[in-house]
């Protein structure tokens, strides 16, 4: 019993010390803040002192602040948030950046133009009846009634919408997008006080009502009281239908930027509206021919000359007509109509309406080409400004030529000009290049430059337009935030980079650096990139091409080295050497070489000061690895090594031949000592001379091709050589 | 005055004027003095007062404009009577409207006795210095616009309706009055344009626009057009009514009365209509044939263009439908440039159409063209954020962006245009004078930098110099900031959004901590130790974080080199009260700071175990000494029974009994001895063991201590 008692409490233990450890993990012991919601986010420090400088901060900011700060705690519930915090927090309450707003913006938008063009429907309701009376149009008019209905029904719900919709406190645009507002009584405030009053009146069915008590009661009122009362009430809520075009658009340009994705599509939308002004006016020339006609009748059925035994009444269809209405339409009616006929030998001055009323477009027939008709006699007269109207005198006629002429200078204003403004937007770039080429061409005229640089100047302009298409890539590569722009160079420079060997074993963070500041340098044929003995501010990686590379040793005579550099080569090493010095100078290396482009170059630029940077900043960039390959790859390395091997080979030589004629001249001293006769002694000077002088010609002739390259500097690549 | 520095306000931070002002200013007060009869006021031309009044000028010059040619209307023909009559009552109404206009011209040019004008020697700089010598201003004014403001004020047409038409009334020359009446008035209207030109290039001088929206300069524009209608309908009728009278006059000339079908000689009264009731005349009118060769339709006499005006007045219309027919001729033949104009070949009706399409020309070209610079202006920002859309496009095609980096770059675009609305805000700043940026900043900027907890701890001074050094920074959603081993090179004060920080201590292994930055928090904290160094190096510290967008983050961004003038310029950067603020708010310094903790708490958990191992080890060796004094009990019985055994005889038995018993109770004393020991040392054993295996498994995280920003500098700043 006692073992099992000990062995139980040091399990207990134990297990308790495991938990412990589980509740210490570095992840869950790092306290995270609880955010608030209110516009006056400040989380306070925990010293003593904080409450008294917060106090401080609240007096000096202002009574606004206190204000915010008060609406804040009197309510419960969030006034303002966030876009992101939007969803949430409700359901119920859009954000203004929504998509699902967004198109439904758009299909509010629709339905708003094609409102516009139904309302003119109406005026095609009276009509001139075979009978010679005004009547109305029973089948056009529910037609009508129920398209506008439905539309309207479309709209109310942009209404409702409005009640539900988010919008940016004007307080918090000081800096960003700003705050949204989800009080729902703040936004009903706004939306009553800004639009609700032209929406509501945009929206009363007014002309449905019209309608309905014409055709459904019985002892309403007549033709010529429903004729009188559509047209006004459709001509008063014209405005308001055609004002609330504009908030939608506000709506659509505020969300997307652009309200028109493509020039040809904004064209066509002004277009869109001048053949929506020429259908309305054409529907009011309708309307107006009718009541014109009208004016003729009670013209003459007034006159006791032409109208005897005639009644105003008799003029208007489906009226309850007097017992003498069936005789004066058989024997006086057709003096009254006959002298309304529009034709030339009237004396009543039809003027612009006259065209109506010979094409015969005011009886019953049909409504498509009496639509068509009209469409056109209104888009003829808005883009002729209303040239061709002969006008009689009378004023209501005049007023509406002069609207039609005004209206279409406006109209053609707003076209012409923004037809202009989308076709130079679509040609800016080719213009942009253009006129660069003009100036290029001037300038190099004004300053007599030679024919052969001119040509040159001309090569590269074209080259680069090929390549960029004219867009300044940089700097709108400048605009973007550092992480895109880190990601786009990374896409555009790595894969490339690469390929030079110098770069390859480089770990991802020091090409990234390198990436951020490599530069795209584009040569056309037989340019010099760089000069022997100029200094060299840039450090080339070759990428596509080729290039020649030469270099003279200071200009020293007798010694010329040439190699020729391919994609993966790099120029201007110089500089790395440079910037890798500790105690490097401020002025720039010089170069040892000349490097001239045999074709068309494609190549990476790092500058001086980048380069510096990087090599300073990455303490990896010092490692025996990259030196080891800068040495393989670097062209100043190679010639050196070049030198080093003919000068060590030619050591060789020296010392082969000078063991040569040693054994020359043993072999010489040998035979002259066997024979001591007069014939061998004279063979022996003779020959002791001619090797004399092979000797002498030796040494004369091996001192001038010995060459003493110096070894080029070597970069210090001694910082933290364990790597 | 023009020395004298006026301060009203002064803030609070900035420093008092300097003494030596105040006896220059004394001494400006002196002059005025001396000068009691000057006027009190000197305007200045570009004084928001002068400049209402320039506009509502130029409204009333746009009345009087519209006024005038309604004088051409005052005449009309009776084409049956074949005389021509004044309508009076038209002429009262327009000249009283003209006489009201007219006392604006009038105001004008005594208001113009009282504007200060620019000197040109001294505009080589700045705007200039402004002359308000009430001589200089009279005597430039009289030199240069006082003959043509003159002009343009004189009532001429008033004195002539009311003395010269009354005196002549009875004569012959009544048409040529009516005559010299519209001359004049048309004489008069070019230097009244020409007042109107100058009074425009003055707002635009002084203001630089005329209208403020673009639509009111369009609809400006607009009402210039009917402006033009209007005196080109009215023209065209004056004109027709002296086609009309040419026609009687012609025939009345060839009348003289010595024929036998014409008793009576024809006299030019007659073709006033005021003779209307004349014996002679009614007799002349019955025998003449005016009528025959001068009466629309059927006149013998070609009218040309000038046709359509006689008709008004055949037909008897009243002024309101012969003023709006004119209007409407006007606007047709203006905007058609004259295509539709039948003139016969008289001179002046033939230069009347050739002005009608100069005219039309220029009008409607400049309608158009000015409708357009105002659209275009309206939509500049936009336009040019559609050029810049179209090639962000084309360039990533252009560079076969992945589809991925395509989708952020359009997203930053479309969140760049909701926060900024397509305007470099920066070049906007920069092209304001220095303490009005500074205002701006404070505004812009202040409110903001306040919710940053760290900030609060600084004064107005120090929040201000930083202030103009922020730069507002947009980050989409999973952007990197910084990654951890890159260099940091700006210090970020989150705004709006959320930020996930997290690190791994240079990629050590079973190291992870990660935190979520909220609006109040900063990153790239270790730029602030390196700012506050002595002697800091080139470098850049290196960031000892990643820090990723989780949401979309506004920011504002302080630049390593400005941080770094900052922390030289400001010493009170270096104060022990921002010391504790940076450490308390600086995630490097939590994050050591649970590290420190988290192994303060395991040696502290490490120290208490071996307490209580060695208090286990403690009770065991008790027991071991219990056991062992149990043994040695036994050894005393055993003792003890001998004694008794050999004392007594009788009691042989009982000695035998005892003995017994004590050598069983001495077998089981030593097997649970043995026993117990064995299991002690097992439990021992294991003891040690598990303490081994504690040992082996904590492993302390040797996080180094962060760089502590030297804040050592003046500490007399401390709290």
């Amino acid at each position: 019993m006692f073992d099992s008692t000990q062995k139980a409490q040091y399990m207990d233990g134990h297990r308790e010390r495991f938990i412990r450890l589980d509740e210490s993990s570095p992840r869950s012991s790092v306290p995270s803040e609880v955010g608030g919601r209110s516009t006056l986010r400040s989380s306070m420090p925990g010293f003593g002192y904080g409450p008294f400088n917060a106090l401080r901060s609240f007096l000096s900011g202002g009574s606004g602040r206190l204000k915010s700060l008060r609406q804040s705690l009197t309510s419960g519930a969030p006034k303002t948030a966030f876009a992101e915090d939007l969803k949430s927090y409700k359901r119920t309450i859009f954000d203004p950046q929504d998509k699902l707003l967004f198109r439904m913006n758009w299909v509010f938008f629709s339905s708003c133009l094609f409102a516009v063009a139904v309302d003119p429907l109406f005026f095609f309701l009276p009509i001139i009846n075979d009978s010679n009376c005004i009547g109305i149009d029973k089948k056009l008019a529910v037609t009508s009634t129920i398209i506008r209905t439905v539309i309207d029904f479309v709209y109310l719900i942009r209404v409702c919408l409005q009640f539900r919709t988010a919008y940016v406190a004007p307080s918090s645009r000081v800096f960003g997008t700003g705050e949204l507002v989800i009080d729902p009584m703040l936004i009903a405030k706004r939306y009553i006080k800004s639009y609700f009053a032209m929406d509501f009146v945009a929206l009363l069915p007014l002309p449905q009502i019209v309608v309905w008590r014409y055709l459904h009661i019985p002892d309403g009122p007549d033709v010529l009281t429903t004729k009188t009362a559509l047209v006004w009430v459709v001509l008063i809520q014209y405005i308001p239908r055609l004002l609330r075009i504009f908030p939608v658009i506000t709506d659509l340009k505020r969300t997307a930027g652009v309200f028109i994705e493509t020039a040809w599509a904004g064209a066509a939308y002004y277009l869109l509206w001048f053949m929506l002004a020429g259908h309305n006016v054409g529907t009011l020339w309708y309307f107006l021919t009718i009541e014109r006609e009208d004016d003729c009748w009670h013209l003459y059925c007034d006159d006791p000359n032409f109208g005897l035994g005639c009644n105003s009444s008799y003029l208007y269809c489906n009226n309850h007509h007097h017992g003498s209405y069936d005789s004066w339409l058989t024997n006086n009616s057709a003096q009254v109509f006959n002298m309304c006929n529009g034709g030339q030998d009237n004396p009543f001055n039809f003027g612009i309406y006259e065209q109506a009323l010979v094409s015969k477009i005011l009886s019953p027939g049909n409504f498509i080409s009496k639509l068509c008709y009209c469409f056109w006699w209104g888009l003829q007269n808005l883009s002729t400004l209303g040239q061709g109207l002969l006008t009689s005198t009378y004023p209501g006629e005049v007023l509406f030529s002069i609207a039609i002429c005004v209206l279409g200078l406006i109209l053609f204003a707003l076209l012409i000009g923004n037809m202009q403004s989308y076709l130079q937007s679509v040609a800016i770039r080719l213009e942009e290049m253009r006129v660069k080429k003009r100036d290029a061409e001037q300038w190099m005229h004004h300053r007599s430059l030679p024919l052969d640089i001119r040509h040159r100047v001309r090569k590269y302009e074209r080259y680069r337009w090929l390549e960029t298409r004219g867009v300044d890539e940089e700097t709108l590569v400048q605009t973007l935030p550092k992480d895109l722009r880190r990601d786009i160079k990374r896409h555009l420079c790595l894969g490339l980079v690469k390929r030079v060997p110098l770069f390859e074993n480089m770990d991802e963070r020091l090409l990234d650096a390198i990436c951020e500041r490599l530069r795209p340098a584009l040569y056309t044929e037989n340019e010099f990139i760089l000069r022997e003995g100029d200094p060299v501010d840039e450090m080339h990686f070759i990428l596509h091409g080729c290039l020649e590379s030469v270099t003279t040793d200071g200009g020293r005579s007798g010694f010329f080295n040439k190699v020729q550099l391919k994609e993966g080569s790099f120029c201007g090493d110089e500089l790395l050497t440079w910037a890798l010095d500790p105690k490097s100078a401020a002025n720039f290396p010089v170069s040892s070489r000349t490097v001239q482009a045999l074709t068309e170059v494609e190549a990476f630029a790092l500058c001086a000061e980048e380069l510096k940077f990087v090599a300073s900043q990455f303490r990896r960039l010092h490692s025996r690895q990259v030196q080891h390959t800068f040495r393989f790859y670097s062209q100043q390395w190679r010639t050196w090594a070049a030198c080093f091997i003919q000068a060590a080979w030619r050591r060789y030589y020296k010392r082969k031949m000078a063991e040569q004629r040693r054994k020359e001249e043993e072999a010489a001293s040998r035979p002259s000592s066997s024979h001591p006769s007069l014939g061998a002694t004279i063979y022996a000077s003779r020959f002791a001379a001619n090797a004399m002088r092979g000797v002498h010609r030796l040494r004369s002739k091996a001192v001038p091709t010995i060459v003493r390259l110096p070894k080029p500097p070597e970069p210090d690549f001694g910082v933290d050589d364990a790597d | 005055m023009a020395g004298f520095i006026n301060r009203h306000i002064l803030p609070p931070f900035r420093r008092p004027p300097l003494p030596f002002f105040r006896p220059g200013g004394a001494g400006s007060a002196l002059p005025a003095g001396r000068r009691p009869w000057t006027p009190r006021r000197i305007l200045d031309p570009g004084d928001d007062a002068v400049l209402r009044w320039y506009r509502l000028f130029l409204v009333t010059c746009l009345v009087g404009l519209f006024v005038d040619p309604l004088y051409f209307y005052l005449l009309h023909t009776d084409g049956l009577a074949a005389c021509v009559s004044m309508d009076m009552g038209i002429g009262v109404l327009v000249t009283a409207v003209r006489t009201f206009a007219d006392l604006f011209y009038l105001a004008h040019m005594i208001l113009k006795f009282r504007i200060a004008f620019v000197a040109p020697s001294s505009r080589i700089f700045g705007r200039g210095e402004l002359v308000r010598d009430p001589d200089q201003i009279a005597i430039r004014y009289l030199k240069n616009d006082f003959i043509i403001d003159l002009a343009a004020m004189l009532p001429i047409p008033q004195m002539i309706i009311w003395f010269v038409i009354p005196a002549v009334s009875t004569s012959s020359a009544n048409h040529s009055t009516n005559n010299t009446l519209s001359m004049i008035v048309l004489i008069q209207y070019i230097p009244r344009v020409y007042l109107i030109i100058s009074l425009n290039s003055k707002i635009v001088k002084a203001s630089g626009v005329v209208t403020r929206t673009a639509w009111a300069g369009a609809a400006y524009n607009l009402l210039l057009y009917t402006l033009a209608s209007h005196v080109l309908g009215a023209l065209w009728y004056l004109l027709s009514v002296e086609r009309q009278y040419s026609c009687w006059k012609e025939v009345c000339t060839s009348e003289n009365g010595t024929t036998a079908e014409m008793p009576t000689r024809c006299l030019l009264s007659f073709l006033d209509c005021k003779s209307r009731d004349n014996p002679i005349r009614q007799t002349w009118h019955n025998h003449s044939a005016i009528q025959k060769q001068c009466m629309l339709p059927d006149a013998e006499y070609d009218y040309g263009l000038f046709g359509d005006a006689l008709n008004l007045d055949r037909n008897g219309v009243g002024f309101i439908d012969k003023y709006l027919y004119c209007l409407w001729w006007g606007f047709r033949n203006l905007s058609s440039y004259g295509q539709n104009l039948q003139n016969s070949t008289y001179k002046g009706e033939t230069v009347f159409c050739i002005l009608i399409c100069i005219m039309g020309l220029v009008f409607f070209s400049h309608l158009i063209g000015n409708m357009q610079t105002y659209l275009q202006s309206m939509t500049v920002r936009l336009e040019e954020w559609r050029v810049k859309r179209r090639d962000i496009e084309e360039w990533m095609r252009h560079r076969q962006l992945p589809p991925e980096l395509q989708e952020r770059v359009r997203r930053f675009f479309q969140y760049k245009w909701l926060a900024t609305r397509g305007v470099d805000e920066e070049s906007i700043l920069q092209s304001l004078p220095l303490d009005l940026r500074r205002e701006i900043q404070r505004h812009l900027c202040l409110a903001l930098v306040r919710r940053v907890p760290f900030f609060s701890q600084m004064d107005e001074q120090l929040l201000d110099a930083i202030c103009e050094r922020l730069v507002s920074s947009l980050s989409t959603k999973d952007a990197y900031i910084v990654r951890e081993g890159d260099p940091v090179s700006d210090m970020l004060f989150i705004i709006r959004g959320e930020l996930e920080s997290s690190t791994t201590d240079g990629g050590r292994t079973n190291f992870f901590s990660s935190i979520t930055l909220r609006p109040g928090d900063f990153c790239g904290e270790e730029l602030l130790t390196w700012a506050l160094m002595p002697n800091p190096s080139l470098n850049f510290p290196q960031s000892t974080r990643t820090v990723r967008t989780v949401t979309e983050v506004e920011a504002f961004a302080l630049r390593a080199e400005d941080l770094k003038y900052v922390a030289n310029q400001f010493k009170r950067l270096h104060s022990k009260r921002l010391q504790h603020a940076f450490r308390y708010y600086s995630h490097q310094w939590r994050s050591w700071g649970a590290c420190f903790v988290q192994g303060a708490w395991r040696r502290h958990k490490k120290r208490k175990l071996a307490k209580e191992l060695m208090k286990q080890e403690g009770i065991c060796y008790d027991d071991q000494g219990g056991a062992a004094a149990d043994g040695h009990g036994t050894d005393t019985d055993g003792d003890s029974t001998p004694l008794l055994g050999s004392a007594t005889e009788p009691g042989a038995a009982a000695p035998a009994a005892d003995a017994g018993a004590s050598a069983a109770a001495h077998l089981g004393a030593t097997f649970l001895a043995s026993k117990f020991a064995k299991n002690t040392k097992r439990s021992a054993a294991q003891h040690h063991k598990r303490i081994d295996d504690d040992v082996s498994t904590i492993k302390f995280p040797k996080l180094a201590k962060p760089d502590e920003p030297d804040f050592s500098l003046h500490t007399d700043d401390a709290l």
